[in-house]
């Protein structure tokens, strides 16, 4: 059951963070909505970020910037982003429930909550991308995945590098194509820079460096991606969920991988 | 045929579609009605030592608060069948025990949702918690007794509580050891089939009121009106005729809602508090805290001899009813029945089990009814002995299925137990043209025997064949009342319950038929225990079989009564003047049907036309099905896809084409959704998957092309030809896809679902 | 709090508590096409359309939906009927529970991409409105029939 006591939409960011900082439990309400229900959670402050202007995608020059409140929807659908990171996008988004949950939900409240079922976030995770909090504060993904979240921020946009000279893939096991994903992978090259991130372990995405460092060294061919691949699923650690068994995801992780990387050939 | 075999629309389709508010929760006043709420158990099994309800009591807006020393002690069953019910009277409104996780502890009223759900939470249960029985294989004989106080059998069914047995069932036919000596090749596996969910879009749901007569009137999201209402008065020890049971549009029941749920307890909280009330189920008490398929456990034994004929089967089984015993035998001697029947030139077979008691959320009634459980196994042994000797899975089914004007050992012994005899013959019967119709749609003869690889990527056919009933025969009794109205309408009047499915506008459309009208003419009411005449309610494949043909024994009798009246208005004797459905005439003189219907009210030789039948018969026609099914496997990672099923169904006669097509698709897509989707996980007997986020039905995106052929077919003892396909058309995907599989990979999957991690495992050495 | 919303063109206040969602608001204004399926986000069966988009009305906080422009199925004119009578053609309105969010979903389907959406595209489009009554292969035919006219 949720209980929000108060329900403020600030107009500014400073005016959001103030709010935020009023109340002990307060919270932001970014596209998070979908999961608040989930729990049984009593929110003193809910601090809608809605009227910010925060739902736009940005090329700016050698990025993007995705605001904190584009909905997934917006960004499979972005003319622009369609013909960016060799279209990944659409596939990293195509299966998640229908188009009236992705209206809904954002990439910048998946990223922010770091949510472990999540196909964007893996997706994320193997570009060149950064967080940019309140007041201008960035962090890349994959350190903001490993460090504690401050009390009080605010994501306002996550900015990502090269997007018209990445390419990058996207692929996952999914039992019905309704369902969270069993597991999932995606990968990217940039002036010969590799990245290759496995999520759904069922843990949250994390990135392969050994195998992204054996394939800065000797490229990408057709061999050298099923050995990156087996790397790859030899160096993370596989788990099991009510979805799947750790056995099973650590089994069919290489084929997963090598099918993604040969996406980048 | 002006109006039988036509594609009509659903009288109802265009407005429900366009989202009338004509279903439970959108009938009653939400300002003055209390909501009910109930209070789960979060242990397995437990005895509630102590509950303090001051608090709750206490809140604002919360009205009444009943625990199990408040409400009657007596024990029923929910199930909706007919009486005496062949269930265990096993379940209390509220009760001192908790037999699974989700039972019901306490029930609260209260002014809203929210108020109800806080004063939830301020309930203090004191419980005395004992160790669970959760496995079904090890329930016999476990230290916990899961009724310890016994329960009530209406039916002797073999119940021993102090065993946690619900129900045994055992039927045998010949000398089973002389027949498999005779056998050159035998199989012997254990099957599997788990818990599925209905998931009825509309959750369960009722409200109630007294009516200004001071009755009790009950709306209610059910399959079973009547039922409801005798089971209601048996519960709350009220007359039947204080209660008034009424279904409006439903969203679903596939089963579901052959049982009461919600109905107690808003008739309770009504009765106590002279306050009407509804209580709405969440999608999580759908899941964990009504009932699911039975899952069930088969070791099948079967034999041929060298030129393929099956000389003898003996099954084991072991069905889990969970905490309660709703349908529990009668679901696990359909797995028997409508099984073996389907082949018949067995010398012997032994059929034995139980069906056990768990501390787990029950097993119900789900569309197939045991059969769907009993065809993944039959069929996959025979799938598994047709593999074994090399033989085309087609062959063995040819060689083997009773075939047209053919009977069954199963007849013949079903005697001896004790049991109503059901048909001997079965006279109408096209299998051997299902088999045929699907060999050819998909393709059989030029992919089945050849693994085809195309990189990692692999191709199986696999089949499996069903039959079902049409109607409990000797029990399921249906009736119509036909009245006219002065324009020369009819009102059609029929207990039946349509529960989305389109009962009543087929209904509508026989009436329309014998009356020689068109299908406008005829408008509907249905399944209010108070207006409509008595019908046991959708289920057992029987509305279209057994109220079908009381609806032409109504409007037989009405016509007949049309024809006299007219004759007297015509002055001429009956036998000289005939009725086309326009008119009554002789030679010269007629009167058209309106204007004899004006007068018969208003003018002259004033009476009400009302024309009545019901029906009830010893024949179950059942229909016949075979199905097919064509997979591609990734061998790297096991995900795989449907990429073709072929059903070849004979119903009987088809009454609305439109209509019976979409009940086979969404019966073969529920189907494939028990063979590869579903999938139930209990951890320490709480059930895991208990939302939609963690247990998946088919999704569009899922659903492989299908295609249906109906085998052309006419039932003598059906209306107008008909037999049924709504329940048949579920059983053959889980066993097809299997052998599909195993076609493809090698790898044999035994327990359900087929998953692609099955696959892996499989081809790993793992017991999948 | 009190919210004013526009729905269906008309503008409706409503005293709302700051968690409650769209479905019970709409619900409760009267707007009773709008369903609940499930507690999880997962069925499609409230979808209504904010702004012409289709949302989930389970997961749209009301206090969200001050100020803005709801259309639920009561509203949604003669092209909705259009869609409705397609379905129905089909014999795909079975029990009527998933319809409305699924006209409402088609409509928003049709803006979006046009009549020329293959069946992959429609499939992927409306892979959230749930179904266990038709099979999905008759409201596909359905669909069909209205983009097509």
């Amino acid at each position: 059951m949720l209980t929000i006591r108060e329900y403020a939409r600030p107009q500014t960011m400073d005016e959001a963070m103030t709010l935020l900082k009023s109340n002990k439990k307060s919270q932001v309400l970014g596209g998070g909505m979908l999961m608040l229900k989930l729990g049984d959670k009593t929110i003193d402050l809910a601090v809608d970020l809605v009227d910010l202007g925060l739902d736009y995608i940005k090329p700016i020059e050698n990025a993007v910037e995705i605001g904190a409140m584009a909905t997934f929807h917006s960004i499979e659908t972005d003319p622009y982003l369609k013909n960016c990171f060799s279209g990944m996008w659409t596939d990293a988004m195509k299966y998640i429930v229908g188009v009236q949950f992705r209206n809904l939900a954002t990439l910048g409240a998946t990223a922010y909550s770091k949510y472990a079922f999540s196909d964007p976030n893996t997706a994320l995770l193997a570009l060149d991308a950064e967080l940019v909090m309140y007041g201008d504060r960035r962090m890349a993904f994959d350190e903001f995945l490993a460090k504690r979240k401050r009390r009080f921020d605010i994501l306002e946009k996550i900015v990502i590098k090269n997007p018209e000279t990445t390419k990058a893939a996207f692929d996952s096991i999914r039992r019905s194509k309704g369902d969270f994903a069993v597991l999932n992978a995606a990968a990217s090259v940039c002036d010969g820079k590799y990245r290759i991130s496995v999520g759904i372990r069922p843990r949250v995405a994390k990135l392969a460096t050994g195998a992204m460092a054996y394939l800065n060294e000797n490229g990408l061919t057709a061999e050298t991606a099923k050995t990156a691949a087996k790397m790859a699923a030899d160096e993370l650690d596989f788990a099991t969920n009510l979805r799947a068994s750790g056995e099973y995801r650590k089994a069919v992780a290489p084929a997963l991988i090598e099918r993604v990387l040969l996406k980048l050939l | 045929m002006k109006v039988i075999g036509k594609s009509y629309d659903k009288k109802d389709g265009i407005r429900l579609a366009m989202g009338a508010p004509a279903y439970t929760e959108d009938l009653y006043d939400t300002k003055s009605y209390l909501t009910v709420k109930l209070l789960r158990s979060p242990h397995p099994f437990a005895r509630i030592v102590s509950i303090d309800t001051s608090a709750a009591l206490a809140l604002e807006g919360v009205v009444a608060v009943y625990t199990h020393n408040d409400v009657p002690k007596t024990q029923y069953t929910r199930a909706g069948q007919n009486f005496p019910e062949p269930s265990n009277y096993d379940k209390r409104m509220l009760d001192e025990y908790v037999r699974y996780v989700g039972d019901e502890v306490a029930i609260i009223a209260a002014e809203t949702e929210r108020i109800a759900e806080e004063a939830m939470k301020l309930i203090k249960v004191e419980y005395e918690v004992f160790e669970p029985v959760v496995d079904a294989e090890k329930a016999i004989g476990h230290p916990s007794v899961i009724h310890p106080e016994g329960v009530v059998e209406k039916i002797p069914s073999g119940v021993d509580v102090e065993n946690n047995i619900a129900a045994t069932y055992v039927l045998a036919y010949g000398n089973l050891e002389e027949a498999f000596s005779k056998c050159t090749h035998v199989v012997e596996h254990k099957y599997y089939t788990q818990a599925q969910a209905h998931v009825m879009m509309e959750t369960h749901r009722s409200n109630a009121h007294l009516d200004h007569n001071d009755r009790l009137v009950v709306t209610t999201s059910t399959q079973v009106p009547f039922h409801a209402r005798r089971i209601l008065a048996h519960a709350l020890d009220l007359p039947v005729s204080k209660i008034r049971v009424i279904k409006p549009r439903i969203g679903g029941g596939f089963g579901g809602k052959q049982a009461l749920h919600t109905e107690f307890y808003t008739a309770f909280v009504t009765l106590k508090t002279g306050r009407p009330s509804m209580l709405t189920y969440t999608r999580k008490e759908a899941f964990e805290s009504t009932y699911t398929r039975h899952p069930m456990v088969f070791t099948y034994k079967v034999g041929a001899d060298d030129a393929g004929i099956i000389r003898a089967i003996k099954v084991n089984g072991i069905s889990d009813t969970g905490a309660y015993g709703e349908h529990a035998r009668t679901v696990f001697s359909a797995a028997c029945l409508k099984v073996l029947s389907m082949y018949n030139k067995m010398e012997a077979f032994d059929f034995e089990g139980n069906v056990v008691y768990t501390n787990r959320t029950p097993g119900g009634a789900l569309r197939g009814y045991g059969t769907t459980q009993g065809v993944f196994a039959i069929e996959s042994a025979i799938n598994e002995l047709a593999h074994e000797m090399a033989m085309d899975p087609c062959r063995i089914r040819e060689l083997n299925h009773t075939a047209e004007g053919e009977t069954h050992l199963v007849y013949r012994a079903f005697g001896s137990d004790g049991i109503k005899k059901p048909l001997k013959l079965i006279e109408n019967n096209k299998m051997s043209t299902c088999i045929e119709h699907g060999k050819k749609l998909i393709g059989w003869d030029e992919k089945y025997g050849k693994t085809i690889v195309n990189g990692n990527k692999a191709r199986g056919v696999g089949m499996a064949l069903s039959m079902q009933g049409s109607g409990i025969p000797s029990i399921d009794m249906g009736a119509a009342i036909i009245k006219l109205n002065e324009d020369g309408s009819f009102n059609l009047m029929m207990g039946a319950t349509d529960l989305g499915t389109g009962s009543d506008t087929v209904l509508a459309q026989i009436a329309a038929e014998v009356l020689s009208v068109p299908l406008e003419k005829i408008s509907v009411h249905s399944s209010d225990t108070d207006v409509t005449p008595f019908d046991v309610g959708a289920y057992a494949s029987s509305t279209t079989y057994i109220t079908g043909t009381a609806v032409i024994n109504a409007a037989e009798d009405i016509r007949s009564q049309i024809l006299n009246e007219g004759a007297a208005m015509l002055e001429e004797a009956p036998e000289q003047c005939e009725y086309d459905g326009e008119r009554v005439f002789c030679g010269e003189k007629s009167i058209n049907l309106a204007d004899l219907a004006m007068k018969l009210l208003y003018v002259k030789n004033q009476k009400q036309l009302v024309g009545h039948g019901s029906h009830v018969t010893e024949k179950s026609p059942p229909p016949f099905l075979a199905g097919f099914a064509e997979v591609e496997v990734d061998l790297d990672t096991g995900e795989f896809e449907i990429i073709d099923y072929v059903a070849a169904v004979d119903g009987g006669a088809i009454l609305n084409p439109k209509l019976a097509l979409i009940q086979m698709e969404g019966g073969l897509v529920q189907g494939m959704g028990m063979a590869v989707f579903e999938d139930v996980k209990f951890i320490d007997g709480k059930l895991k998957t208990n939302s939609l986020l963690e247990y998946k039905i088919p999704t569009r995106s899922d659903v492989p092309k299908i295609t249906v052929d109906f085998v052309e077919s006419y039932e003598p003892s059906g209306p107008f030809g008909g037999k049924s396909v709504g329940e048949v058309c579920i059983n053959t995907p889980s066993p097809a896809i299997a052998d599909a599989i195993f076609n493809a990979t090698g790898v044999r999957i035994r327990k359900l679902p087929v998953t692609p991690e099955k696959i892996i495992l499989g081809k790993m050495g793992h017991d999948v | 709090m009190n919210i004013t919303l526009t729905v269906n063109g008309k503008k409706r206040t409503a005293e709302i508590s700051p968690d409650d969602f769209l479905l019970e608001t709409l619900r409760s204004l009267g707007f009773k096409s709008v369903k609940r399926g499930c507690d999880t986000g997962s069925c499609g069966l409230c979808t209504v359309l904010v702004e012409g988009k289709p949302v989930l009305s389970c997961s749209y906080l009301s206090a969200r939906a001050d100020g803005h422009e709801v259309t639920t199925i009561e509203g949604a004119g003669e092209e909705a009927k259009k869609v409705a009578s397609a379905l129905v053609g089909e014999g795909v309105e079975q029990c009527g529970f998933c319809s409305p969010g699924l006209v409402l979903s088609i409509l928003g389907m049709k803006k979006e991409l046009g009549s020329g959406a293959t069946d992959d595209q429609i499939k992927n489009y409306l892979n959230g409105n749930l179904c266990r009554c038709t099979g999905y292969e008759g409201q596909l035919r359905g669909i069909r029939q209205y983009l097509e006219v």
